[in-house]
Protein backbone atom coordinates (compact mmCIF):
# COMPACT_ATOMS: atom_id res chain seq x y z
CA UNK A 1 0.00 0.00 0.00
CA UNK A 2 1.51 3.61 -0.99
CA UNK A 3 2.13 5.66 2.04
CA UNK A 4 -0.13 8.48 3.23
CA UNK A 5 0.49 12.05 3.44
CA UNK A 6 0.37 11.97 7.66
CA UNK A 7 2.68 8.85 7.31
CA UNK A 8 5.17 10.62 5.25
CA UNK A 9 4.93 14.01 6.82
CA UNK A 10 5.96 11.86 10.31
CA UNK A 11 8.99 10.02 8.53
CA UNK A 12 10.27 12.88 6.18
CA UNK A 13 12.90 14.11 8.69
CA UNK A 14 14.24 10.66 8.65
CA UNK A 15 14.03 10.46 5.07
CA UNK A 16 15.81 13.42 4.30
CA UNK A 17 18.51 13.46 7.01
CA UNK A 18 19.54 9.92 6.01
CA UNK A 19 18.95 11.10 2.20
CA UNK A 20 17.25 7.51 1.95
CA UNK A 21 13.94 8.94 0.29
CA UNK A 22 11.79 5.92 -1.32
CA UNK A 23 10.28 6.16 -4.82
CA UNK A 24 6.91 6.51 -3.94
CA UNK A 25 7.86 9.31 -1.24
CA UNK A 26 9.62 10.67 -4.13
CA UNK A 27 6.19 10.61 -6.09
CA UNK A 28 4.62 12.33 -3.43
CA UNK A 29 6.53 14.69 -2.81
CA UNK A 30 5.98 16.28 -6.09
CA UNK A 31 2.30 16.23 -6.20
CA UNK A 32 2.18 17.54 -2.47
CA UNK A 33 3.01 21.06 -1.96
CA UNK A 34 2.72 21.03 2.12
CA UNK A 35 5.53 17.78 2.09
CA UNK A 36 8.16 19.30 -0.77
CA UNK A 37 7.91 22.85 1.34
CA UNK A 38 8.39 20.66 4.39
CA UNK A 39 10.84 18.83 2.34
CA UNK A 40 13.06 21.62 1.60
CA UNK A 41 13.31 23.28 4.50
CA UNK A 42 14.99 20.28 6.44
CA UNK A 43 17.15 19.93 3.28
CA UNK A 44 17.95 23.57 4.09
CA UNK A 45 18.31 22.53 7.92
CA UNK A 46 20.55 19.61 6.91
CA UNK A 47 22.69 21.76 4.79
CA UNK A 48 24.02 24.00 7.97
CA UNK A 49 27.51 22.58 8.69
CA UNK A 50 28.93 22.00 12.06
CA UNK A 51 32.81 23.33 12.04
CA UNK A 52 35.52 21.22 13.64
CA UNK A 53 35.98 21.80 17.22
CA UNK A 54 39.88 21.95 16.80
CA UNK A 55 42.31 21.76 19.27
CA UNK A 56 42.35 18.32 19.53
CA UNK A 57 38.67 18.55 21.38
CA UNK A 58 37.72 14.99 20.41
CA UNK A 59 41.16 13.43 20.93
CA UNK A 60 41.46 14.70 24.64
CA UNK A 61 38.22 14.76 25.86
CA UNK A 62 37.52 10.78 26.31
CA UNK A 63 40.72 10.80 28.82
CA UNK A 64 39.21 14.28 30.48
CA UNK A 65 36.19 13.09 31.11
CA UNK A 66 37.64 9.69 32.79
CA UNK A 67 39.82 11.27 34.69
CA UNK A 68 37.22 13.45 35.81
CA UNK A 69 34.70 10.87 36.67
CA UNK A 70 37.64 8.72 38.22
CA UNK A 71 38.31 12.51 40.45
CA UNK A 72 34.50 12.41 41.25
CA UNK A 73 34.66 8.70 42.51
CA UNK A 74 37.79 9.41 45.11
CA UNK A 75 35.53 12.28 46.18
CA UNK A 76 33.01 10.06 47.17
CA UNK A 77 34.78 7.99 49.31
CA UNK A 78 37.12 10.76 50.99
CA UNK A 79 33.66 13.32 50.77
CA UNK A 80 34.02 12.98 54.88
CA UNK A 81 37.69 13.50 55.40
CA UNK A 82 37.80 16.76 56.06
CA UNK A 83 34.85 16.39 58.68
CA UNK A 84 36.99 13.79 60.90
CA UNK A 85 39.98 15.87 60.28
CA UNK A 86 38.45 18.86 61.79
CA UNK A 87 37.29 16.64 64.78
CA UNK A 88 40.41 14.76 65.23
CA UNK A 89 42.42 18.40 64.99
CA UNK A 90 40.13 20.09 67.85
CA UNK A 91 40.71 17.29 70.01
CA UNK A 92 44.35 17.26 69.42
CA UNK A 93 44.56 21.33 70.06
CA UNK A 94 42.28 20.83 73.33
CA UNK A 95 44.92 18.09 74.73
CA UNK A 96 47.94 19.95 73.80
CA UNK A 97 46.67 22.64 75.14
CA UNK A 98 45.74 21.40 78.02
CA UNK A 99 49.28 19.55 78.96
CA UNK A 100 51.48 22.62 77.77
CA UNK A 101 49.66 25.39 79.74
CA UNK A 102 51.86 26.48 82.59
CA UNK A 103 48.98 26.46 86.18
CA UNK A 104 47.63 29.57 86.29
CA UNK A 105 48.99 32.05 88.69
CA UNK A 106 46.85 33.08 91.82
CA UNK A 107 46.07 36.39 90.11
CA UNK A 108 44.60 34.74 87.64
CA UNK A 109 42.88 32.09 89.49
CA UNK A 110 40.82 35.39 90.86
CA UNK A 111 40.51 37.04 87.64
CA UNK A 112 39.90 34.09 85.75
CA UNK A 113 36.02 33.32 85.77
CA UNK A 114 36.92 29.86 84.61
CA UNK A 115 39.70 29.45 87.80
CA UNK A 116 36.90 28.62 89.58
CA UNK A 117 36.95 24.74 88.97
CA UNK A 118 40.72 24.27 90.31
CA UNK A 119 40.31 26.83 93.06
CA UNK A 120 41.71 24.59 95.54
CA UNK A 121 40.15 25.28 99.21
CA UNK A 122 41.69 22.38 101.06
CA UNK A 123 44.46 24.46 102.88
CA UNK A 124 42.36 26.86 104.08
CA UNK A 125 40.87 27.19 108.11
CA UNK A 126 37.81 28.18 109.46
CA UNK A 127 40.12 31.21 110.53
CA UNK A 128 41.07 32.02 106.89
CA UNK A 129 37.06 32.55 105.98
CA UNK A 130 36.23 36.20 106.89
CA UNK A 131 33.32 36.60 109.17
CA UNK A 132 30.03 37.44 107.13
CA UNK A 133 28.38 40.35 109.56
CA UNK A 134 25.45 42.30 108.31
CA UNK A 135 24.36 45.01 110.19
CA UNK A 136 20.76 45.69 110.10
CA UNK A 137 19.14 48.04 112.65
CA UNK A 138 15.79 46.51 114.54
CA UNK A 139 13.32 49.05 112.92
CA UNK A 140 14.62 48.05 109.33
CA UNK A 141 14.02 44.58 109.45
CA UNK A 142 10.15 44.40 108.68
CA UNK A 143 8.75 44.75 104.88
CA UNK A 144 11.54 45.56 102.99
CA UNK A 145 12.49 43.92 99.97
CA UNK A 146 15.65 42.82 101.13
CA UNK A 147 13.89 41.08 104.29
CA UNK A 148 12.58 37.45 104.09
CA UNK A 149 9.47 36.38 105.54
CA UNK A 150 11.31 33.88 108.23
CA UNK A 151 13.09 36.99 109.40
CA UNK A 152 9.68 39.12 110.11
CA UNK A 153 8.55 35.68 111.64
CA UNK A 154 11.83 35.56 113.82
CA UNK A 155 11.22 39.41 115.21
CA UNK A 156 8.05 38.44 116.56
CA UNK A 157 7.46 38.29 120.28
CA UNK A 158 5.90 35.20 122.13
CA UNK A 159 2.79 36.66 122.68
CA UNK A 160 2.81 37.93 119.04
CA UNK A 161 3.50 34.44 117.73
CA UNK A 162 0.73 33.21 120.18
CA UNK A 163 -2.29 35.32 118.49
CA UNK A 164 -1.14 34.83 115.43
CA UNK A 165 -1.67 30.92 116.07
CA UNK A 166 -4.87 31.87 117.15
CA UNK A 167 -5.42 33.60 114.25
CA UNK A 168 -4.73 31.07 111.66
CA UNK A 169 -6.65 28.28 113.45
CA UNK A 170 -9.47 30.32 113.21
CA UNK A 171 -9.15 31.20 109.77
CA UNK A 172 -8.87 27.12 109.09
CA UNK A 173 -12.20 26.81 110.69
CA UNK A 174 -13.78 28.98 108.95
CA UNK A 175 -12.42 28.19 105.74
CA UNK A 176 -9.76 30.81 104.86
CA UNK A 177 -12.00 33.64 106.37
CA UNK A 178 -10.02 35.78 109.49
CA UNK B 1 19.62 -7.11 15.11
CA UNK B 2 18.94 -3.69 13.45
CA UNK B 3 21.31 -0.97 14.17
CA UNK B 4 19.63 0.68 16.75
CA UNK B 5 19.47 -2.98 18.42
CA UNK B 6 22.81 -3.39 18.44
CA UNK B 7 23.49 -0.11 19.35
CA UNK B 8 21.62 -0.39 22.27
CA UNK B 9 23.29 -3.88 23.13
CA UNK B 10 26.71 -2.52 22.97
CA UNK B 11 26.02 0.56 24.84
CA UNK B 12 24.57 -1.59 28.07
CA UNK B 13 27.16 -3.50 27.38
CA UNK B 14 29.69 -0.35 28.16
CA UNK B 15 27.61 0.83 30.88
CA UNK B 16 27.97 -2.62 32.93
CA UNK B 17 31.49 -2.70 32.05
CA UNK B 18 31.85 0.86 33.76
CA UNK B 19 29.90 -0.20 36.74
CA UNK B 20 31.53 -3.36 37.19
CA UNK B 21 34.76 -1.03 37.98
CA UNK B 22 36.38 -0.56 34.38
CA UNK B 23 37.01 2.95 34.07
CA UNK B 24 38.32 3.06 30.37
CA UNK B 25 34.55 2.02 28.97
CA UNK B 26 33.99 5.53 30.08
CA UNK B 27 36.55 6.60 27.45
CA UNK B 28 34.19 3.96 24.91
CA UNK B 29 31.46 5.77 25.52
CA UNK B 30 32.68 9.40 25.69
CA UNK B 31 34.43 8.30 22.45
CA UNK B 32 31.50 6.68 20.62
CA UNK B 33 29.41 9.39 21.23
CA UNK B 34 31.56 12.78 21.56
CA UNK B 35 30.77 13.68 17.96
CA UNK B 36 26.93 13.05 18.21
CA UNK B 37 26.78 15.76 21.28
CA UNK B 38 29.01 18.19 19.59
CA UNK B 39 27.23 18.49 16.61
CA UNK B 40 23.81 18.51 18.37
CA UNK B 41 25.32 20.93 21.12
CA UNK B 42 26.53 22.85 17.64
CA UNK B 43 22.71 23.03 16.24
CA UNK B 44 21.29 24.52 19.63
CA UNK B 45 23.84 26.84 20.30
CA UNK B 46 25.45 28.06 16.78
CA UNK B 47 28.75 28.53 18.47
CA UNK B 48 31.74 26.35 18.49
CA UNK B 49 33.39 26.98 22.58
CA UNK B 50 29.61 27.03 23.82
CA UNK B 51 28.95 23.53 22.20
CA UNK B 52 32.54 21.83 23.24
CA UNK B 53 31.45 23.38 26.67
CA UNK B 54 28.01 22.07 26.72
CA UNK B 55 29.75 18.49 25.31
CA UNK B 56 31.78 18.13 28.30
CA UNK B 57 29.29 18.92 30.80
CA UNK B 58 26.77 16.77 29.06
CA UNK B 59 29.51 13.65 29.73
CA UNK B 60 30.40 14.62 33.09
CA UNK B 61 26.38 14.77 33.90
CA UNK B 62 25.69 11.34 32.17
CA UNK B 63 28.66 9.69 34.64
CA UNK B 64 27.68 11.16 37.44
CA UNK B 65 23.99 9.98 37.20
CA UNK B 66 24.62 7.01 35.29
CA UNK B 67 23.30 4.52 38.09
CA UNK B 68 20.15 6.67 38.01
CA UNK B 69 20.26 5.32 34.25
CA UNK B 70 17.15 3.25 34.19
CA UNK B 71 17.01 0.55 31.10
CA UNK B 72 13.74 1.04 29.99
CA UNK B 73 14.50 3.55 27.77
CA UNK B 74 17.87 3.54 25.33
CA UNK B 75 21.30 5.04 26.31
CA UNK B 76 21.47 7.51 23.68
CA UNK B 77 17.85 8.56 24.13
CA UNK B 78 18.94 9.16 27.87
CA UNK B 79 22.36 11.17 26.49
CA UNK B 80 19.95 13.28 24.43
CA UNK B 81 17.77 14.20 26.71
CA UNK B 82 20.57 15.13 29.24
CA UNK B 83 22.62 17.21 26.51
CA UNK B 84 19.30 18.97 25.41
CA UNK B 85 19.07 19.98 28.98
CA UNK B 86 22.47 20.91 29.07
CA UNK B 87 22.13 23.19 25.93
CA UNK B 88 18.73 24.80 26.89
CA UNK B 89 20.47 26.17 30.41
CA UNK B 90 24.09 27.00 28.58
CA UNK B 91 21.41 29.09 26.40
CA UNK B 92 19.20 30.24 28.82
CA UNK B 93 22.23 31.69 31.26
CA UNK B 94 24.37 33.42 28.31
CA UNK B 95 20.91 35.18 27.49
CA UNK B 96 20.38 35.91 23.63
CA UNK B 97 23.63 37.68 22.46
CA UNK B 98 24.71 35.95 19.46
CA UNK B 99 20.78 36.53 18.30
CA UNK B 100 21.29 39.87 17.69
CA UNK B 101 24.45 39.29 15.41
CA UNK B 102 22.89 36.86 13.17
CA UNK B 103 19.87 39.16 12.90
CA UNK B 104 22.29 41.91 11.77
CA UNK B 105 23.39 39.22 9.15
CA UNK B 106 20.60 38.85 8.11
CA UNK B 107 18.97 42.66 8.03
CA UNK B 108 22.10 43.71 6.28
CA UNK B 109 21.84 41.39 3.27
CA UNK B 110 18.59 42.93 1.91
CA UNK B 111 16.56 39.74 3.85
CA UNK B 112 16.52 37.79 0.34
CA UNK B 113 17.55 34.42 1.54
CA UNK B 114 18.09 32.60 -2.20
CA UNK B 115 20.34 35.56 -2.61
CA UNK B 116 22.81 34.90 0.34
CA UNK B 117 25.96 33.50 0.19
CA UNK B 118 26.19 29.66 1.28
CA UNK B 119 28.17 30.55 4.90
CA UNK B 120 25.15 33.38 5.45
CA UNK B 121 22.59 31.41 4.21
CA UNK B 122 23.80 29.08 7.05
CA UNK B 123 24.26 31.60 9.54
CA UNK B 124 21.02 32.79 8.47
CA UNK B 125 18.84 29.59 9.19
CA UNK B 126 20.47 28.55 12.41
CA UNK B 127 19.30 32.18 13.75
CA UNK B 128 15.87 31.57 12.88
CA UNK B 129 15.86 28.18 14.47
CA UNK B 130 17.73 30.01 17.67
CA UNK B 131 14.44 31.83 18.12
CA UNK B 132 11.97 29.48 18.17
CA UNK B 133 10.77 28.26 21.89
CA UNK B 134 12.39 26.26 23.58
CA UNK B 135 10.62 22.50 22.81
CA UNK B 136 10.07 23.91 19.19
CA UNK B 137 13.40 24.39 19.10
CA UNK B 138 14.30 20.95 20.55
CA UNK B 139 11.88 19.29 18.90
CA UNK B 140 12.95 20.43 15.09
CA UNK B 141 16.44 19.90 15.95
CA UNK B 142 15.88 16.19 16.91
CA UNK B 143 13.85 15.47 14.53
CA UNK B 144 15.38 17.31 11.37
CA UNK B 145 19.15 16.23 12.31
CA UNK B 146 19.14 13.00 15.20
CA UNK B 147 17.64 10.81 13.00
CA UNK B 148 15.29 10.05 16.01
CA UNK B 149 11.49 8.81 15.32
CA UNK B 150 8.65 10.16 16.86
CA UNK B 151 8.84 8.08 19.84
CA UNK B 152 12.66 8.31 20.41
CA UNK B 153 12.24 12.06 20.51
CA UNK B 154 9.25 11.78 23.02
CA UNK B 155 11.40 9.81 25.08
CA UNK B 156 14.16 12.26 24.94
CA UNK B 157 11.43 15.12 25.87
CA UNK B 158 9.90 13.09 28.08
CA UNK B 159 6.44 13.71 26.65
CA UNK B 160 3.61 12.32 24.23
CA UNK B 161 4.39 11.73 20.39
CA UNK B 162 1.21 14.03 19.63
CA UNK B 163 2.86 16.79 22.00
CA UNK B 164 6.48 16.48 19.62
CA UNK B 165 4.12 16.15 16.39
CA UNK B 166 2.72 19.16 17.62
CA UNK B 167 5.82 21.56 18.66
CA UNK B 168 7.43 20.32 15.94
CA UNK B 169 4.72 20.97 13.63
CA UNK B 170 4.51 24.88 15.12
CA UNK B 171 8.42 24.93 14.65
CA UNK B 172 8.40 24.28 11.31
CA UNK B 173 6.17 26.39 10.41
CA UNK B 174 7.59 29.32 12.21
CA UNK B 175 10.90 28.63 10.70
CA UNK B 176 8.79 28.80 6.99
CA UNK B 177 7.49 32.00 8.28
CA UNK B 178 10.74 34.01 8.84
CA UNK B 179 12.49 32.70 6.43
CA UNK B 180 9.18 33.10 3.67
CA UNK B 181 9.20 36.75 5.13
CA UNK B 182 12.71 37.82 4.62
CA UNK B 183 12.83 36.12 1.40
CA UNK B 184 9.55 37.81 -0.09
CA UNK B 185 10.59 41.18 1.42
CA UNK B 186 13.90 42.99 -0.26
CA UNK B 187 12.47 46.31 0.43
CA UNK B 188 12.64 46.19 4.49
CA UNK B 189 15.95 46.45 4.89
CA UNK B 190 17.10 47.01 8.20
CA UNK B 191 13.78 45.64 9.66
CA UNK B 192 15.25 42.44 10.83
CA UNK B 193 13.47 39.00 10.55
ZN1 LIG C 1 1.94 15.40 1.72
Amino acid sequence: MRPGHEEIKDKLPEYISTGNIPDDVKEHLRSCDKCSQEAFLLQELNKVQVPEPGGLFFETLPQKVRASVRQKKKGFLFRFVPVFTLIALVVVTGYIYHTITPPLTEEELFTDPFAIQVFDLSGLSEDDIPPISVDIADDEIYLTEETSLYREFASLSSEEMEDLYEALEIKNRNGGVL
Amino acid sequence: MDVKQTRYAEDLRLIEKYLGGDEYAVEELVMKYQRKVYSLAYRMTGDIEDSKDVTQKTFLQVFANIRGFRKKSSFYTWLYRIAMNTCLNHLKKKGNDTLELNESIAGSNGNALPALIKEERSSFIRGSLKKLPDRQKTAVTLRAYEELSLKETAEVMKCSEGAVKAHYHNGMKRLKEILSASADSPGRKGEGI
